[in-house]
């Protein structure tokens, strides 16, 4: 039952207990902070991950001598795929031409040949949705099983490093997380049980005077709420001023141009005091318990 | 509107309550006597279900106390007032805000609950100090703003125990007067005490108490 008085109590003591209020919420706000930047981390690696089927090229080498209305059956084929965003040959002519233009100087080394040796190829390019490993290595295997297809060179130690890194970030990261909230959660346990505790004669004469567990609790659940939203504030602040460094940075440092966090800032000022809120009272609830008359 | 058949209570292997069977009816106002260790707190304790008998029946109201749940104590509870023996005041918080407590606890907002403070402080005489804290008030004082907040929320039932220890006889008049006139508008009071001055020629029945057990009722 929370009432009016409930919230003056829970005040009361938020004022009364100051110190130990402010650290429980600083300890709430550092652990909420840790957690908003690991799943910063996490977004950001999960959006390189997701844009990286759109830079990734697969390349077919054709059989040679390959009839071209083969090759034009294989590229309708590629292009009806829902994986594929485009499909082009490139002739053998014309990738000779591409190299010629790339050695430059250099071109003299292939100038002695009597023959085009490179074969004609097909550029495949992937929609950012199809990054599944497993669902590449089923395209890529039923690629091979086209009978004109010399070779296939689609970076799969590249494509592998990266989803490898994707699960372990993944997997430690909820890991960690956990760890982490399990703390702020005992840190409030903690916090409300002192305060439970320094005012246990007057929560055993309201007792005697017919209080409800209601009654007795929500003051302890309001004081819970209000720590993990200070905590959440001080969180908020913090990663408010990582993206500020960020930003600083980004202008010297393009790299860290990818982990742009600017877009969750403002998910973030909500999300994590509303989540120490939570914590808060979860904390609290688990500290009191039921109450025993 | 409490019955007692055949309850014990014992407390670390020592019996502190022998087969007590009593009745207290509704509108009475009676006394607990005996000397200290008697029982007399255990008996007013066990009425609102601070402590439970080991043993017989004891019901209050309509709350039968050898089965009753958790969540019915504090409803019993409020329909007890009780004027505890030690006084159980907040020290922190002003002489209005303890008198309110049994209101704010049934819920009555700020603007609901002053009228029955005031009126509450007004019968045992303090309503000048309202604003002062419980440890600036003498034991006399303390002793009438557990009264006052006992009574406010006009209970069934009005338990004192030794409520006039260590007064001085004006004091204990005054008091005795006000248990009186709450007894005139039909609450149950049950007053236990050691001082035969309270209830000699009360015309009240006294119950007596020895080494926890009931040794006889009379009319004095």
């Amino acid at each position: 039952m929370i009432t009016g008085y409930s919230f003056r109590f829970a005040f009361e003591s938020l004022k009364k207990e100051f110190w130990i209020n402010v650290i429980a919420a600083l300890s709430a706000g550092v652990g909420l902070f840790i957690i908003a930047i690991l799943s910063i981390t996490f977004y950001s690696i999960n959006s390189v991950a997701k844009k990286l089927p759109e830079r990734f090229t697969i390349i077919l080498y054709m059989k040679d001598n390959t009839p071209a209305d083969e090759i034009n059956k294989l590229l309708l084929n590629l292009k009806n795929n829902s994986m594929v965003r485009s499909a082009r040959l490139i002739t053998k002519d014309s990738a000779l031409n591409e190299l010629k233009k790339r050695l430059k100087d250099s071109s003299f080394l292939i100038e002695g040949l009597d023959e085009n040796p490179l074969p004609d190829s097909v550029e495949i390019r992937l929609r950012s949705d199809a990054v599944e490993k497993a669902l590449l290595k089923d395209f890529i295997k039923e690629l091979r099983s086209v009978p004109s297809v010399d070779d296939i060179d689609y970076g799969e130690d590249v494509m592998e490093s990266i989803v490898m890194i994707k699960k372990a970030v993944e997997t430690s990261g909820i890991a960690f997380i956990a760890v982490i909230l399990t703390g702020i959660l005992f840190n409030f346990y903690t916090t409300i049980r002192i305060l439970f505790y320094r005012r246990k004669e007057e929560v055993e004469t309201f007792k005697l005077l017919g209080a409800s567990g209601g009654f007795i609790r929500a003051p302890f659940l309001i004081e819970g709420a209000a720590i993990g939203i200070a905590g959440g504030l001080v969180a908020s602040l913090m990663v408010f001023g990582l993206t500020q460094v960020f930003a600083f940075l980004s202008t010297r440092l393009p790299f860290i141009a990818s982990f742009n966090i600017q877009p969750y800032l403002l998910s973030f000022l909500i999300i994590l005091p509303l989540a120490g809120a939570l914590l808060g009272v979860a904390g609290a609830f688990l500290s009191i318990g039921r109450i025993r008359y | 509107m409490i019955h007692f058949e055949g309850v014990s209570k014992i407390y670390e292997k020592q019996l502190a309550l022998k087969e007590i069977t009593l009745s207290i009816e509704k509108g009475e106002l009676v006394y607990i006597t005996g000397p200290s260790g008697a029982g007399k707190t255990t008996l007013l304790k066990l009425i609102y279900a601070h402590e439970r008998p080991e043993k017989g029946r004891l019901v209050v109201g309509d709350y039968d106390l050898s089965v009753i749940t958790q969540k019915e104590i504090p409803l019993l509870r409020r329909m007890v007032g009780i004027v505890f023996q030690d006084f159980r005041l907040i020290d922190t918080k002003t002489v209005f805000e303890n008198v309110a407590m049994p209101l704010r606890i049934r819920g009555l907002s700020d603007r609901d609950l002053k009228d029955f403070v005031f009126d509450s402080l007004r019968l045992v005489n303090l309503r000048h100090k309202i604003e002062a804290y419980p440890p600036t008030l003498s034991g006399g004082e303390q002793q009438r703003i557990a009264i006052a907040r006992a009574i406010v929320a006009e209970p069934q039932i009005l338990l004192a125990d030794e409520p006039t220890g260590n007064l001085d006889p004006e004091n204990t008049k005054a008091i005795m007067d006000i248990f009186k006139e709450i007894n005139a508008k039909g609450t149950t009071v049950v007053i236990a005490t050691h001082n035969p001055d309270l209830y000699t020629h009360s015309g009240r029945r006294v119950f007596k108490l020895q080494e926890g057990s009931l040794t006889g009722v009379e009319v004095l």
